[in-house]
């Protein structure tokens, strides 16, 4: 996203609107003494909040025709655009909101995701890819239809597409399904791989309820001492067709 | 993306917000989906949502109801309730209806187990949030996290919930406007502007919040 520093008229009103943070700055042209603001343009995620807001009444506020890889950063922070790979708008897959029809998740089965730049932080992919080959370590096997596994050069080691590396988005989202089993050391991966990342990162953990709605998961959340929110999702099952379990 | 998952706030805070959202599978039951979301969307109109919403077309607060019935997409659509007696009542009026479509509601879970109960469903999965790990002292402050995570893919700016908790303090606005306000850049209709109206205006009693 840029500013037009001819057209701005100082008021600095989009700045509110601005999804990080404070990333623009008022500047003072020394030939004329007029105000403008500048967007910092390799902190921007190209989300479009400002422009969507509407609050520029100069009409200075625009999208510039960004070219690769400039253009991951609109298709992981701005929900309206849709990813040219998966054609879902969005930063990961449907996770748990079609499982009891798609039985992606199964039974002994847990689905973990590092929402990468969540909430209001962002992040870049090199922070993104260094929890990714932590987690790759264990063998873990990324999600296909994600669109950040989609970026990766080797999903094998979870590195990155070099070009990719420097692109900050709002957040991304590395998504994998693993046996219940191995939760205790991908939880401890996650946590290891958070000390060296400049960023932050919200973690998910999807389970399919046992009868009487009892969580397998709870007690080896609760064996790690890891904090639980009361608040979550869930998943109703009034999706038809129901997925067969195997 | 987990979206309604990591709301922040207090038990107490918490306990009237349901967001929702009604959606087919690719590959599944994605073809013929539309008249079951809008039947859906007509549903969750009855139950007197705080909020409405298909991200393609915007939240109620940007597109009136009517023309979000009318042109709806087949994605997700979205709805909030702030009541637990109109949770369970559409509960039970969307499992009667047979739609067909996922339907995943996010709130607290002692809350939410005991709406479907009440509805007769049986859920069928869960998903926890595990916090936030990383360079936490980059985020907003709780306060105004509470209001900001409403909306899943962070739309909500945090300078402006500090602008409208400064015109709230100053009597240009009530915190019901503001809450209003807050809620249209998220685009799905996921964000609960009477939950945030609550927020803001046991912000502005406290002299110890900050507004940057």
């Amino acid at each position: 996203m840029r500013i037009d520093k001819d057209k701005c008229a100082g008021c600095g009103q989009c700045t509110e609107f601005c999804t990080l943070g404070r990333i623009a700055v008022c500047r003072r042209d020394p030939r004329t003494g007029k105000l403008y603001y500048e967007i910092n343009e390799d902190e921007c995620v190209d989300c479009g909040v400002c422009l969507r807001a509407g609050v520029c009444s100069a009409g200075a506020l625009y999208m510039p025709a960004y070219a690769w890889p400039r253009t991951v950063r609109s298709a992981f922070s701005d929900p309206t655009v849709e990813h040219r790979d998966t054609k879902v708008a969005g930063r990961g897959t449907e996770e748990i909101k079609t499982n009891e029809i798609t039985g992606r998740i199964k039974r002994g089965f847990v689905g973990i995701s590092c929402e990468m730049g969540r909430p209001s932080v962002g992040a870049r992919f090199y922070d993104i890819e260094k929890v990714a080959m932590a987690l790759a370590r264990l063998g873990v096997e990324f999600e296909p239809n994600n669109p950040c596994t989609r970026l990766m050069a080797d999903p094998q080691t979870g590195r990155y597409k070099a070009e990719v590396l420097n692109e900050k988005v709002l957040s991304a989202i590395i998504e994998m399904i693993i046996p219940l089993a191995q939760l205790p050391a991908v939880l401890t991966a996650i946590r290891g791989a958070a000390a060296g990342v400049d960023c932050v990162f919200c973690v998910d953990l999807i389970t399919v309820l046992e009868p009487g709605n009892a969580i397998p998961t709870l007690p080896l959340l609760q064996s790690l001492q890891w904090p639980v929110s009361p608040n979550g999702k869930m998943n109703t099952g009034l999706g038809r067709p129901l997925a067969k379990e195997g | 993306m987990s979206h309604t998952l990591h709301r922040q706030g207090t038990p107490a805070n918490l306990d009237n917000d349901f967001p929702m959202h009604a959606l087919p599978a690719r590959g599944f039951n994605h073809e013929g989906a539309l008249p079951k979301l809008k039947q859906f969307l007509a549903i969750a109109h009855r139950h007197n949502p705080v909020n409405l919403g298909d991200v393609k077309l915007g939240n109620k607060y940007v597109t009136a109801y009517d023309e979000l019935y009318e042109q709806l997409t087949t994605s997700s659509t979205h709805a909030v309730l702030a009541d637990k007696d109109d949770l369970t009542a559409l509960l039970a009026e969307v499992k009667a209806a047979d739609l067909g479509m996922s339907l995943t509601i996010s709130g607290l879970f002692a809350r939410l187990f005991a709406c479907c109960d009440q509805a007769g469903i049986q859920p069928h999965a869960v998903e926890h949030s595990l916090g936030v790990l990383g360079k936490t002292e980059q985020m907003p402050e709780a306060e105004i996290a509470q209001i900001t995570t409403m909306c899943g893919h962070a739309m909500v700016a945090q300078g402006l919930v500090r602008r409208l908790i400064g015109k709230v303090k100053k009597g240009e606005m009530t915190p019901a406007e503001a809450g209003i306000e807050l809620a249209k850049p998220c685009r799905c209709g996921i964000f609960n502007p009477a939950r945030a109206a609550m927020l803001i205006d046991e912000y502005c009693a406290l002299f110890t919040v900050t507004v940057r």
